[in-house]
């Protein structure tokens, strides 16, 4: 029976390697050099909005941290995790005395981590150009700008990251390869978008008679392909919309949690059965 | 050889450049068109997280577009692309305000049809904003200024005047466009509604004095379904109610104007008259 504690700390030295892979690589630096090129790039459009300019300039910021961090999951994280080119670095790993489960949670803690930082820098730099545009535009183009709800929307989307994060680690303990791995991904997240697409249509078509069986399917399937909508709350930064009760809040974040942790305990049982050969 | 290498190297570069140039010229000659938006369901899957962005992106579009347009392109070869456009941005980011406004602007004058499509954008509008008194506004002008449709704009001022802060202009609008679809009683209604609720002496003097005409326009109405109720069928002119049906036809005063379309009578304010006769409404 291993120390719990002795655990946590080769998890947490992993994890510490891999960051710091990472910023060897310019992961970090080149994302945000990469986001606020965009976001320069970008602002200068938002002369075409007449009206609604706190909205879609927060609308595009979030974008921008999204596209970021999707940009860092397909192409550093799908890279550190699958089993390719860095399987040297892999079985340098397993020559240590660490078990598979804690290297998978140890690569998972500090893309983790990376993310999370990529994040923050992003949201900071988010809430200054929000400010200096909320400052150079008339009150009535920029009404509304709160900082909770800017922070809940940017744990919603981190929220999201990870579930992203644990489905990558998922695919690259069944799959080899960073190729299929990303395939694979960028299915699994097509397939997350458009099931509440398909669900509505579905609904719509067949109202009280819609086939129940397939209306199921459809639910559960959500279960698998979860809706990241429900973690969307960036629309609520700079409008005027009703605030969510607590439970819109926390049910979305507490289910989306769930969602990670078995997705990295099922990671974890296969990473343990796998032949690294 | 290196002496020939570089003059094809010069010829090639001159030669891109060249053909570039002629590219641009017949690039200033060609039409700007507007694209057809990909439909809705593709574009909240494709966008995901984005979808927004996705939708603001489609509105710059537009209006870049709506901005360049050559003068003297019929509008009409575009409305549809436009209004595909406008459902589109707005089914995906219904909160979005701009697109209603150039909705407003540039959708609705097109035609009759453009101006259907526009409704339905304005009904997402209001269901996103059920208490925005501008896209209220926007909803009911839209029916009678162009789809000619009176009664329908008459019912959206009366459901947007039932709004806390609805200024009495919906009430009175209601009035009014229900005169002009036919429905004189729903309109004589709102307006006494309108007298009971007013203060303002001015205002009320100018209630009154429609009232008057109103009740003078329902009468014709009266004498019109008993002629209908006696003979089975509309008379050609309002000259036949005369005798039997009233003594004599009422003398409506200038600020409106009694017209009779068989079966229908409508009580119209010159201004919309004119534009009914120049057929713009």
């Amino acid at each position: 029976m291993r120390n719990p504690f002795d655990s946590a700390r080769r998890v947490s030295t992993l994890a510490r390697l891999i960051i710091l892979d990472g910023l060897r690589r310019h992961a970090l630096i080149g994302l945000v050099l990469f986001a606020l090129a965009g976001i320069t790039g970008g602002l200068l459009f938002f002369d075409f909005i007449p009206r609604d300019i706190g909205r879609a300039s927060n609308d595009f910021l979030f974008s921008i941290t999204w596209l970021t961090g999707f940009i860092f999951l397909l192409f550093h994280g799908v890279q550190v995790m699958a089993w390719d080119s860095e399987r040297g670095a892999l079985h340098t790993f397993m020559a240590r005395p660490i078990s598979r489960t804690e290297y998978a949670l140890a690569l998972y803690a500090g893309l983790a981590l990376l993310l999370l930082a990529l994040n923050v820098i992003l949201g900071g730099l988010g809430w200054l150009v929000l400010n200096f545009i909320k400052g150079s535009v008339g009150a009535a183009y920029f009404q509304h700008l709160s900082f909770p709800f800017y922070l809940l929307a940017g744990a919603g989307l981190y929220w999201i990251q990870l579930m992203l994060l644990a489905v990558i680690l998922l695919f690259s303990s069944a799959v080899r390869g960073s190729f299929p791995v990303l395939l694979l991904t960028l299915c699994y997240y097509f397939i997350c978008t458009g099931l509440p697409v398909v669900r509505e249509a579905f609904q719509q078509k067949g109202g009280a008679d819609a086939d129940q069986g397939l209306a199921a399917m459809l639910k559960w399937l959500t279960a698998v392909f979860p809706d990241f909508s429900w973690l969307d709350f960036k629309t609520l930064v700079a409008s005027s919309d009703t605030a969510p009760i607590a439970s819109q809040i926390l049910l979305p974040f507490g289910l989306s949690t769930l969602y990670v942790v078995i997705v990295l305990w099922l990671a974890c049982l296969i990473y343990t059965r796998r032949d690294l050969q | 050889m290196m002496i020939a290498r570089t003059i094809i190297f010069t010829s090639l570069i001159v030669l891109y450049g060249l053909v570039f140039t002629i590219r641009e010229q017949k690039a200033k000659e060609r039409d700007i068109t507007l694209e057809l938006a990909l439909p809705v369901s593709f574009q909240k899957i494709a966008a995901g997280y984005v979808k927004q962005l996705a939708a603001e992106m489609l509105f710059i579009r537009t209006s870049v577009f709506l901005g360049g347009v050559r003068s003297g392109t019929p509008p009409t070869s575009y409305a549809d692309a436009l209004g595909n456009n406008f459902a589109v941005m707005t089914e995906l980011y219904p909160r979005f305000i701009d697109p209603y406004y150039f909705c407003q602007a540039f959708l609705s004058p097109i035609s009759p049809e453009s101006a259907a499509k526009a409704a339905t954008v304005f009904e997402t509008g209001i269901a996103a904003f059920p208490d925005d008194l501008v896209l209220r506004f926007f909803y009911g002008t839209n029916f009678f200024l162009s789809m000619n449709e009176p009664l329908k704009g008459a019912e959206a001022f009366a459901e947007a005047a039932k709004l806390p802060k609805a200024p009495p202009m919906f009430s009175h609008l209601a009035a009014l466009l229900s005169a002009q679809g036919g429905d004189i009683t729903a309109g004589l209604i709102s307006l006494k509604t309108l007298l009971v609720g007013e203060k303002d002496e001015m205002v009320r003097t100018r209630y009154e004095e429609e009232i008057a005409i109103f009740e003078q326009a329902l009468e014709v109405q009266k004498g019109l379904n008993a002629y209908i109720g006696k003979y089975g069928e509309a008379p050609q002119g309002l000259e036949q109610l005369t005798p039997e049906f009233m003594s004599q036809l009422p003398e409506i005063k200038d600020s409106f104007v009694l017209t009779y379309d068989p079966p229908n009578l409508h009580l119209i304010r010159p201004d919309s008259k004119k534009k009914r006769e120049s057929g713009t409404l």
